[in-house]
């Protein structure tokens, strides 16, 4: 008749052990994606500097990059336990701005760097005059090349479409693409698409943000390029899963990528042999039409009910924006390949940004881009639905761009 | 007992004083008994209870509402089932789930059946094979999808270069609208084709031995032995393995979103994708549970429709 009590003082016990996780610790939630390993120490240097000075703690938790970029957010949100402060995506930040998740910061932020971080990088942040998250790395997209392998087919390096076409071509063999361009339908198709887009003169929406203006003979043109590559055996029509970082350019299996800044520290890290074949060059414009591309880059939220709002924008702007920019600096040189928004960074470190392929970036490939836009999701299929119908369904670029300025406008009337 | 007891002053109620104590007694042991079997399956309980229980209630609850992530819900009634019926993009999603279906379930419980009959026998090498046929249900799917990613390489893959070096032609495999569903049914089957072999030969070496014996010393021969004897008697298990088959097949999701993520042009866009895509990236939570809540009801439909099928036939038996 012992049995009954010892179970009970066992579940008691359990009960128990449980309840410190239940009693909620004051502090301050700071979520991000994960990162490379290498990239940590950055993080919690920054951490332990705020946690030994200030008496709210912050406790960082990272999450894979699939799940981050799917349901942890919208979870957390939905469920009362947000973060307090965290990395938004380019193409996220509007929505979180728009349906009042985020905390507008504009008061926040210290005259010095109000100065420090370019117009242009404001503007992908500012929502009615107001900002709603901290911008700290920029990554163009260009076209990288397997010189090596350009020099032995005889083809320069191509400055206009009918180049690109006509080298892609060339380029392609038996065992290689001439080129590779992202297939997987999803968000990052479309960055990698909007300059292709906007040098044709195309524009996905209109300035006012009230109707379609993807149905354009500019549009079709770039649709077509993009079909065209895919149906002719030019660009490898599958996706190897992780477009930003094809292992089949460096593997010498494509001669040329469509693909951001962050290649060549990926490349240097994982590949270094093919270092010496690598050279960049900006993607080739439609005959005639000024070069453009687009920058990505991750953005600083602060959670609109955060119960901290002083202190998490105190973080939030200590992470990248601190008036001694070595930590901002360092997130682009040391940890990473990016640029930095903050023009100090660029100009106190003048000799990195002289080496290639830096300097490319920093004064060639950098003035002509513009920030990625940030659509709503239902927009944003509707341009990589017609990618994928050029690409895939044999639709001409036209019929294509038509589509997508009638489900863009369909939606545009259910919103 | 009290003293106000009828039966007290009667002679001979000692016996039956008695028996009501060991009855008493024997009452608590169960009820002892009892709140041990309970107390042991509390936690199994608690789990289900609060892991699978609440949630389906809360997504069914969910599915009458209007709620994005930046509002509280609010009750719409059965607006989003209206929804649905008009929704193409949902017809043709479930068309493709559907279509999946079709080509998983027979695909997977014939090759499992057939390596569990290959493999029933004690022979040499048996327990090797069945290790190898195994070893996909351990590999997690995002790392078989990956690998498979690279052997469907239209251009480099392993599969293309096996089938032109027999002069066989190639394909663009997950590159194409009219390959890619191949491509995704193919790992998947791969996938799981090991775990259900594993389930059917258990229930062949369940069945006795003097049975196939019998029917073979009877003239029976080997396809007659599998065909009138095995197969009959594998009817639960055959029957367990098609259900769990079909409802795997209906939440297809996770081999798919890491091979294609539903495409080419939405060549493999099922309906879990389209469920998780509403809910978590267009905020769309009313409308995905809504959804959920359709594909639950299929897949319950499906069962018990299984159940009526398995049960009639036994009765024709």
């Amino acid at each position: 008749m012992r049995r009954l009590p010892v179970l009970l003082s066992v579940v008691l016990v359990g009960l128990m052990a449980l309840s410190p996780a239940l009693a909620q610790e004051q502090t301050l939630k700071f979520w991000t994606f994960e990162y490379a390993e290498a990239v940590d120490p950055f993080f919690e240097q920054y951490v332990e500097e705020w946690n030994a000075t200030h008496d709210l703690k912050v406790e960082r938790q990272e999450f894979p990059w699939a799940q981050y970029t799917g349901e942890i957010l919208t979870t957390g949100i939905a469920t009362g336990n947000a973060p307090d402060v965290f990395f938004i995506s380019p193409g996220d930040w509007r929505r979180y701005a728009e349906g009042g998740l985020a905390m507008p910061l504009q008061d926040y932020i210290p005259d010095y760097l109000q100065e420090d971080i370019l117009p242009a990088s404001w503007d992908a942040v500012t929502l009615n005059d107001n900002v709603y998250s901290l911008p700290f790395e920029m990554e163009p997209v260009v076209l990288w090349y397997n010189k090596t392998m350009l020099e032995e087919a005889g083809v320069a390096v191509p400055t206009t479409w009918d180049e690109l076409l006509s080298a892609a071509q060339t380029l392609t063999t038996e065992d290689r693409y001439g080129i590779l361009i992202p297939t997987n339908p999803d968000y990052y198709e479309n960055f990698v698409f909007y300059p292709f887009l906007w040098m044709a003169g195309g524009e996905v929406m209109n300035p006012d943000f009230t109707e379609a203006a993807i149905n354009s003979p500019e549009a079709a043109q770039a649709l077509d390029l993009w079909g065209t590559l895919v149906r002719e055996g030019y660009a490898a029509p599958n996706s190897t899963g992780n477009d930003p970082v094809d292992e089949r350019f460096p593997t010498e299996q494509a001669a040329m990528f469509v693909s951001g800044y962050w290649v060549y520290g990926w490349i240097k890290d994982n590949y270094p042999d093919f270092l010496e074949h690598l050279d960049v060059a900006p993607i080739p414009a439609p005959a005639g039409k000024d070069l453009q591309t687009v920058y990505g880059g991750w953005t600083v939220m602060v959670y609109a009910d955060t119960a901290f709002p002083a202190e998490a924008a105190e973080f939030a702007i200590g992470l990248f924006g601190a008036e001694d920019n070595t930590r901002a600096a360092e997130w682009g040189i040391k940890y990473n390949t990016k640029l930095s928004p903050r023009a100090s960074v660029i100009a106190d470190n003048e000799e990195f940004y002289s080496q290639f392929p830096h300097d490319v970036f920093a004064k060639q490939i950098f003035p002509t881009a513009r920030p990625e836009p940030s659509y709503p999701p239902e927009i944003a299929q509707a341009v990589w639905e017609a990618i994928q119908d050029t690409m895939f369904n044999g639709v001409s670029g036209a019929d294509a761009a038509a589509a997508a300025a009638d489900k863009i406008n369909s939606y545009l009337l259910t919103r | 007992m009290s003293t106000l007891d009828p039966t007290a002053a009667i002679p001979g109620s000692k016996t039956r004083t008695g028996a009501s104590q060991r009855l008493r007694g024997m009452n608590r042991d169960r009820l002892e008994q009892a709140v041990v079997a309970y107390l042991f399956l509390l936690p199994d309980v608690l789990g289900l209870l609060v892991f699978v229980v609440g949630p389906m209630l809360l997504a069914l609850a969910i599915s009458f509402s209007d709620w994005r992530l930046t509002g509280a819900p609010e009750f719409v009634g059965l607006k989003n089932y209206e929804i649905i019926l008009k929704d193409p993009k949902f017809g043709a999603s479930l068309g493709r789930t559907i279509l999946y279906t079709l080509g998983f379930v027979p695909a997977v419980y014939t090759l499992s059946l057939g390596m569990a009959v290959l493999l029933t026998r004690r022979g040499r090498g048996n327990t090797f094979f069945r290790t190898i046929y195994f070893m996909p249900v351990a590999m997690s799917m995002v790392v078989a999808g990956v690998m498979w990613r690279f052997m469907f390489d239209p251009g480099n893959g392993l599969i293309n270069e096996m089938l032109s070096s027999v002069g066989l032609p190639t394909l663009q495999w997950t590159g194409h609208v009219q390959s890619a569903m191949v491509s995704v049914l193919i790992v998947a089957v791969w996938k799981s084709v090991g775990y259900f072999m594993i389930i059917l030969l258990a229930g062949i070496q369940d069945i006795p031995a003097d049975y196939t014996e019998a029917a073979a010393i009877d003239g029976a021969n080997r396809w007659q032995i599998f065909r009138f004897i095995i197969m009959p008697l594998l009817r639960p298990t055959s029957f367990f393995v098609l259900v769990i088959l079909s409802i795997n097949s209906l939440q297809a999701f996770d081999q798919i979103y890491v091979m294609t993520r539903g495409g080419p042009a939405q060549a493999t866009y099922t309906l879990l994708m389209y469920i998780y895509e509403k809910a978590f990236r267009e905020w769309n939570f009313g409308y995905s549970g809504a959804m959920a809540v359709v594909l639950f009801i299929m897949v319950f439909a499906l069962t018990l429709i299984q159940v009526r099928f398995f049960r009639s036939s036994d009765v024709r038996q």
